[in-house]
């Protein structure tokens, strides 16, 4: 994780069900992709990023099973659901009110 | 589809819990895996790389033990983990758990039993009474004080003109003697009753009819049987519907069967037979009660029209009590109080409150001696874990979570005590005889004793408690010490402040048992002090055989011959000292006393013997053959006694009890005096002169004083019921009843005879004053023990804080003796500070019970010194082991152990 920029509650949830909205991606892919999509800004420990897995798939937006990866180890992959998709609608949504709002005010001289 | 999810999840961590956690594990180890991987193809020499994953990860144990708490039903699963744990740790100290638990259990089963029988004697409704709740009870009160009965005028005229009750009865019981057929004659609980009693309290026969109206009137008397009664005398028979029996003497037709559970609307007294009141006056001779304002013997209930309150009530039956008063002089001056409820007068309920709270407080102050005790015990304990919990601190637990785990602990213990108290108070409940004896209750007294809510909240709510005391006192002891200086100082040294609200706690407990062991002393001391009062007359080896005529259909004559063959007999048999007659034999609780008067001053003929005739006064008769003073070691103090010459053929003569003398001739020499007493029916009987004074007995109860007591010759009353032979054995002993039965089956083998000894006639009276003093005597012991088992957790914790202390002691020379005794004196201090307290409250405890037994005298000092005697041994006891074990403390082991 990026000293400069602190990752705010629920934000972790949002950026792991975006990760997963390509493709079907294991622990450590969801790590990687989300250091993708934030140009390195976010790099998720797995202190950090197993738990909040465990919670979405528990929540049902997220599924798993077992695949393999390029290098022929066996791992848990995680995608998305019917409802996880949905979520991530909403939650995008939501996030870009939020980002608005908080420009908008934040600008105001 | 949420849902589903979180049910699935559930499923997951709680039942699939080991698919989980492999699931778990590979996800993390896959992670560490692909993580080396991609350091090796970066270039990383595969060892360095798969260590630089590992430090990445930052420790696999970690990481899963975070995922695991995202998992739903997380909370369940720690729960259930905490409670193991609990019980893995309360397991590893068996002898407090099992102490813990007892005592509460003790405390919670004694309070809920207790809790059942006051609800169940004092709130409970007149069973099988169709709504209780609509019916009041009107008490008569004279010049604001609560007085007895209403005359049936009164009771009429109040029914024909209050609007504020749909209905009023009346009725009241007594007990007379019962004979049919069917089973051997007795005495049962009769109640005269108006005749819209059964109607007015929603009541529907089990058999045949009940009592209406119209049998007030009817010339064939009429009697309804309660349906125990009917059960036990007669199987259930429906064939004695019908058929006669005999109350006091009387023949009454039986025409029905009260509903199962119906006990009349007297609480106390369970009712057995119900009569029409008018047929009162016939069976106890007072043909003029009803046609009197003054003859008071009904208890009236009415039932609340539609839409009215008690205080409607109230202000309409003032009106008209007011009214009352100011036509009749006789009701000059009296008012009508209404009480909701029926079943107990006011004096009864306020009797009955007494024993029952006298007892529920000594209950209380054991279920709070067991809570002290407990808490006391975990205080020890908590001592004991202080390393323990001081290390869990130490590892990182936090306070908040090591308190939850403590009162888990509590929780555990309390919910352990509170399910063996409910069992402990479903035994003693379901056992009526115990409940009857802890209520105080006479025999056959209706009792609902079911456990209810109410009762089960009191001891969850009692149990609650105890789990908090159980839990905050080791809390308390490590909130407050550092964990580091806790660790540093080691299992012996510690806090060296002495613990005072321990110290309190126990001295707490001594008073209070304390004060529930002199309590028991004093009533036991009572009780034995009743028994050393000489009753009058000696009841050692002495027997009674009560003959029944009436089922060997013998006439007048025969029955006069046989009394006369069976004297003889008895007379000629060498064990025998002395035979007599006697239609009352003490103790006789049941008999009630009759009107006597003056020579001349009886009133007439067939006059109402109600209120309180002039000049009349209330004594108790016995019809008793001249050998009767003998046999029952009864003094003649003046005069003579019977002689066998006093027959029909002489002048009527009687002898009078000296309370009696005093009571009709105060002053004066009574014999020579003509005394008077109306026979059974109204009959007038000649003027007997007094020939005689004789010694006081206490015919009816031994624990009442002597009443006044008319003996009048059998030999001149051939129409009294005299069928009691009363037997004195020379030896004392033994073989007495067998001798009876046979000089009865000499005399004639038709006549049935029951056999009686009368200590043991006495014994039975005693029996619930024994019990209920060994109940209190149970207490103050169970109590003590508790006390001491507390006493001896502050004394070996002493001794364990003391340790270095008291080795250096015994280096530097202290005997053995001279440890022991220095433990021992540090017990006895809280001990004496404990009894000091005690005699204090035991002052206070003595008014309450000064309050319910009759002759507890002031200062009872035996009492006060076996109990102070109990509390020293407990104490000795208590402090013996730590101190042998003080004294054996070796310095070098003592020095060396931390």
């Amino acid at each position: 994780m990026n000293d400069e920029t602190p990752l705010l509650p629920g934000t972790l949830d949002l950026l792991v069900l975006k990760a997963l909205s390509l493709q079907p991606l294991h622990g450590l892919g969801v790590s990687r992709r989300i250091e993708q999509i934030t140009r390195g800004a976010y790099r998720i420990g797995p202190g950090s990023l197993f738990p909040a897995l465990h919670r979405l798939e528990q929540r049902g937006w997220l599924a798993a099973s077992d695949g393999e990866s390029e290098n022929k180890r066996r791992a848990k992959y995680y995608r998305l659901t019917a409802a996880g998709r949905r979520q991530l609608e909403r939650e995008s949504k939501a996030w870009a009110r939020v980002v608005d709002v908080m420009r908008i005010a934040l600008e105001w001289s | 589809m949420r849902i589903l999810a979180t049910v699935r999840g559930l499923w997951l961590t709680l039942l699939r819990r080991g698919r989980a956690e492999r699931s778990l594990d590979d996800e993390v180890r896959a992670y560490v895996d692909l993580l080396a991987a991609e350091y090796e193809e970066a270039g990383m020499a595969p060892g360095l790389a798969r260590r630089r994953a590992l430090i990445e990860t930052g420790g696999i144990e970690q990481v899963k033990e975070a995922t695991r708490d995202a998992w739903v039903g997380r909370g369940i699963f720690t729960f259930v983990r905490d409670l193991r744990f609990t019980l893995r740790t309360l397991r590893n100290a068996p002898a407090f758990s099992v102490l813990a638990v007892t005592i509460l259990g003790i405390g919670i089963g004694g309070a809920t039993a207790i809790f059942t029988v006051i609800k169940g004697s004092l709130l409970q409704p007149l069973p099988a009474v169709s709504d209780a709740g609509g019916l009041v009870t009107l008490e008569p009160v004279k010049d604001g004080t609560l007085r007895y009965g209403f005359s049936y005028l009164d009771y009429r005229d109040l029914r024909e003109q209050t609007r504020s009750l749909a209905g009023l009865i009346g009725y009241d019981g007594t007990s007379m003697t019962l004979e049919d057929r069917r089973g051997p004659r007795r005495s049962a609980w009769v109640s005269y009753v108006t005749g819209d009693f059964f109607s007015v309290l929603g009541v529907r026969a089990a058999a045949g009819r009940l009592i209406q109206p119209a049998d007030e009137e009817a010339a064939n008397p009429v009697v309804v049987l309660a349906y125990d009664l009917w059960q036990e005398r007669y199987g259930g028979d429906p064939g004695v519907i019908g058929s006669t029996v005999d109350v006091a003497g009387y023949p009454l037709t039986v025409i029905g069967v009260a509903p199962p559970r119906f006990i009349g609307a007297m609480l106390l007294y369970p009712m057995e037979l119900w009569i029409p009141f008018t047929t009162v006056p016939k069976l106890v001779s007072a043909p003029g009660m009803l046609d009197s304002r003054s003859g008071r013997f009904l208890r009236l209930v009415g039932r609340l029209a539609p839409g009215t309150t008690v205080d409607e009530a109230q202000q309409e039956l003032s009106l008209l009590a007011a009214r009352l008063a100011d036509a009749y002089p006789a009701d000059e001056g009296r008012g009508i109080r209404v009480f909701p409820g029926a079943g107990m007068t006011v004096e009864e309920r306020t009797a009955l409150g007494k024993l029952p709270h006298l007892l529920a407080a000594a209950v209380g102050l054991l279920l709070l001696i067991a809570c002290a005790n407990v808490a006391n015990l975990s205080l020890v304990r908590a001592a004991a874990r202080r390393r323990e919990l001081a290390t869990r601190l130490a590892l990182g637990a936090s306070r908040r979570s090591l308190f939850g785990r403590l009162l888990l602990e509590g929780a555990v213990l309390a919910a352990a005590g509170a399910l063996l108290g409910i069992g402990i108070a479903r035994l003693l409940v379901r056992s009526q005889s115990i409940v009857r004896t802890i209520a105080g209750m006479p025999e056959r007294v209706g009792l609902d004793v079911t456990l209810d809510r109410r009762v089960l909240i009191v001891a969850l709510a009692v149990s609650a408690l105890a789990a908090l005391a159980v839990s905050i006192a080791p809390v308390l002891h490590v909130m407050r010490v550092p964990p580091g200086a806790v660790l540093k100082d080691g299992a012996a040294g510690a806090v060296r402040r002495r613990s005072f609200g321990q110290r309190a706690l126990v001295a707490g407990q001594i008073a209070a048992s304390f004060v529930l062991l002199a309590s028991a002393a004093i009533v036991l001391n009572t009780f034995r002090r009743v028994l050393a009062t000489d009753p009058g007359f000696d009841a050692r080896g002495v027997a009674i055989a009560s003959a029944d005529f009436e089922e060997a259909k013998l006439d007048s004559a025969q029955v006069m011959a046989y009394r006369r063959e069976w004297l003889r007999r008895a007379a000629a048999e060498p064990s025998i000292a002395g035979v007599a007659m006697a239609s009352v034999v003490p103790p006789a609780p049941w008999v009630r006393p009759g009107w006597v008067f003056r020579g001349g001053e009886e009133p007439p003929p067939g006059a109402r013997l109600d209120g309180s005739p002039a000049g009349g006064r209330r004594a108790y008769v016995d019809v008793v053959s001249p050998g009767f003073f003998d046999v029952m070691h009864v003094p003649i103090t003046a005069g003579r006694g019977f002689l066998e010459s006093d027959d029909n053929g002489a002048a009527p003569v009687v002898i009078v009890s000296r309370r009696l003398a005093a009571a009709m001739w105060p002053k004066e020499n009574p014999i020579g005096k003509m005394l008077s007493l109306p026979a059974a029916g109204g009959r007038r009987r000649p003027a007997m002169r007094v020939i005689g004074v004789a010694g006081d007995v206490r015919l009816a109860s031994i624990f009442d004083e002597a009443p006044p007591v008319a003996y009048m010759p059998v030999a001149q009353h051939p129409e009294e019921d005299v069928d009691l032979f009363v037997v004195r054995s020379r030896s004392g002993g033994g073989a007495l009843e067998a001798t009876i039965r046979a000089i009865g089956a000499a005399a004639d083998a038709r006549v049935p005879l029951h056999t009686r000894v009368v200590t043991e006639m006495i014994d039975e009276q005693l029996q619930p004053q024994r019990i209920a003093s060994a109940w209190i005597g149970v207490f103050g012991a169970v109590a003590l023990l508790l006390a001491a088992i507390g006493l001896y957790g502050v004394v070996a914790q002493g001794v364990l804080q003391r340790t270095r202390e008291l080795a250096v002691r015994s280096a530097l020379g202290a005997s053995p003796r001279g440890v022991i005794s220095l433990v021992i004196a540090d017990g006895m201090r809280i001990a004496v500070i404990g009894s000091v307290i005690g005699v204090v409250a035991g002052a206070v405890a003595l008014r309450v019970l000064q309050s319910r037994f009759a002759g507890v005298s002031v200062v009872d000092a035996p009492a006060a010194v076996l109990a102070a005697a109990a509390v020293c041994v407990a104490t000795v006891a208590a402090c013996y082991l730590p101190a042998r074990r003080a004294s054996r403390i070796d310095l070098l082991e003592a020095l060396r152990c931390d």
